[in-house]
């Protein structure tokens, strides 16, 4: 059964680590596109 | 006509400018020559090995010529003329398509000899048909290659990037030509392979000019 | 929004109800044992990789015909997922071989085909990454996605053919009829892990969006 646990556990793992690099990603790219904008809004 | 001089104006000064700087060709040549004495060395020399070293050492030997395809072009900004002249980029394919043709047959035939020689097997006697075996894989891999050639031409690491992309590729053009080169020298025939190839090939020379185009797009 | 939190959800549903039938309801393998367990993920994690192989080909063929930047964004996202679950697909599918048939690797057509596939991938992705420029990287990665696409079938027949035109075939996974409760937890992994990959796709095309109008601007 180890392989068994071994072979999900890698499953598990990395499609975490994955989802939650994406989100993380997403908060910045938003992020930075609020501050991009708000540059351009203070240069007016 | 006018198509086809275009074709042969590119095809005559990529092959010029190999042959004027034919230290590197020369290097190339050394290099597979290399490949072909390790494998046999470590491998063993026994004839059955040799078509599969013979291919290996094609392919890896393909990967470090086909950049030099567009070096020119990289290196003295000539891209940017050679777009400049009138008639489809589809003809610049073509041309240097012929160009890597002669090239890759030229190494063929030098590393068949090496093989020849080194694994001790007849190439005399089936030489029509391993002729017929190696153009056919040669066309696929020119094919393939002028294709990458120009994918790489705007691309960093380069000569890197060229095994990654070619050898996947290419992949049924060496298995079947190995093959092939099996069959011929057992003086039998694999339909099965002739017509991978024969599919590889007819599909690579359909739809690579027209990617071609596309790679060749300024930007 | 709101869909593509359902879609998490439902997918987040679906992948525990087949861990639990994958698990633990179904029975073990009269071969081989516990370790069938594993093919309820190796199977959707290379199932999912062609899909989104497949994916990717549409979307770089209609990139390059109508170079509306939406469909490099699934163009690339498809990519990078491929190259996610094509690596979970080698993985496992080492994983499961090791027990099952002793070794760490066969080379097995399917499994060859898969890690051709995997440099594929990564060679659009590389390609899309050391290009001169976002917009010449967009193309160079669609035009390497389309020839690999046509060239994989051709790829898949070369391996078979190249072994066992001379050799009868090894065993090869999944060969055997499946008692039913066995089908059902493959048939659920495969539910779950394309609802899993439609969540993904749709998170990640929307940071490809994201992160596009963030260098523009």
């Amino acid at each position: 059964m180890g392989w068994v646990a071994l072979a999900y556990g890698i499953v598990l793992i990395t499609l975490t680590t994955y989802v939650l690099s994406l989100h993380r990603r997403l908060r910045e790219a938003t992020r930075a596109r609020g501050i991009s904008t708000e540059h351009s809004a203070s240069a007016r | 006509m006018r198509a086809l001089d275009r074709v042969a104006a590119v095809t005559s000064k990529d092959l010029l400018l190999e042959w004027r700087g034919r230290q590197t060709a020369t290097a190339m040549g050394m290099v597979a020559l290399l490949i072909i004495l390790f494998l046999g060395f470590v491998l063993g020399s026994e004839p059955a090995r040799a078509p599969a070293v013979l291919w290996v050492a094609m392919g890896f030997a393909a990967v470090l010529g086909i950049p030099r395809l567009t070096q020119a072009e990289v290196e003295q900004q000539a891209l940017e003329t050679l777009l400049l002249y009138p008639g489809s980029r589809e003809h610049i394919y073509w041309g240097k398509f012929l160009a890597l043709v002669i090239m890759l047959t030229a190494l063929l035939v030098l590393l068949c000899a090496l093989v020849g020689v080194l694994f001790n097997i007849p190439i005399w006697t089936h030489l029509p048909a391993l002729i017929a075996v190696g153009l056919f894989g040669v066309i696929g891999l020119a094919a393939i290659g002028t294709l990458l050639a120009g994918v790489v031409l705007h691309v960093r690491a380069r000569e890197l990037l060229m095994p990654i992309l070619l050898l996947p590729l290419a992949l049924p053009v060496v298995l079947g030509c190995l093959r092939l080169t099996e069959a011929a020298l057992a003086g039998r025939g694999e339909g099965v392979w002739l017509v991978v190839i024969g599919v590889f090939d007819l599909t690579a020379l359909l739809v690579c000019p027209i990617l071609f185009e596309v790679v060749m797009e300024e930007s | 929004m709101r869909g593509q939190s359902f879609l998490g959800g439902a997918a987040l549903g679906f992948l525990a109800v087949g861990a639990y039938v994958g698990l633990v309801a179904s029975p073990p393998d009269a071969f081989q044992g516990e370790y069938v367990r594993i093919m309820y993920v190796h199977v959707p994690n290379a199932w999912v990789a062609y899909v989104a192989f497949a994916i990717t080909c549409i979307a770089s063929a209609l990139y390059l015909a109508k170079r509306t930047p939406v469909y490099d964004y699934v163009a690339h996202s498809a990519t990078e997922l491929g190259v996610v679950f094509t690596g979970l697909a080698l993985v496992t599918g080492s994983i499961w071989g090791r027990p099952v048939w002793g070794t760490w690797w066969t080379w097995d057509a399917r499994l060859v085909t898969t890690a051709v596939l995997f440099f594929i991938y990564l060679g659009a992705l590389l390609v899309r990454g050391l290009a001169d420029d976002p917009q010449r990287g967009a193309r160079l990665a669609a035009v390497v996605s389309i020839i690999g696409f046509l060239d994989v079938p051709v790829i898949h027949y070369s391996v078979v053919w190249f072994r066992t035109l001379h050799q009868p075939a090894s065993l090869t996974p999944g060969d055997t009829k499946m008692a039913l409760p066995m089908l059902a937890a493959l048939l659920l992994g495969l539910l779950a892990f394309t609802a899993l990959f439609a969540y993904l796709l749709t998170l990640r095309i929307r940071l490809a969006r994201a992160e596009d109008t963030g260098e523009a601007a």
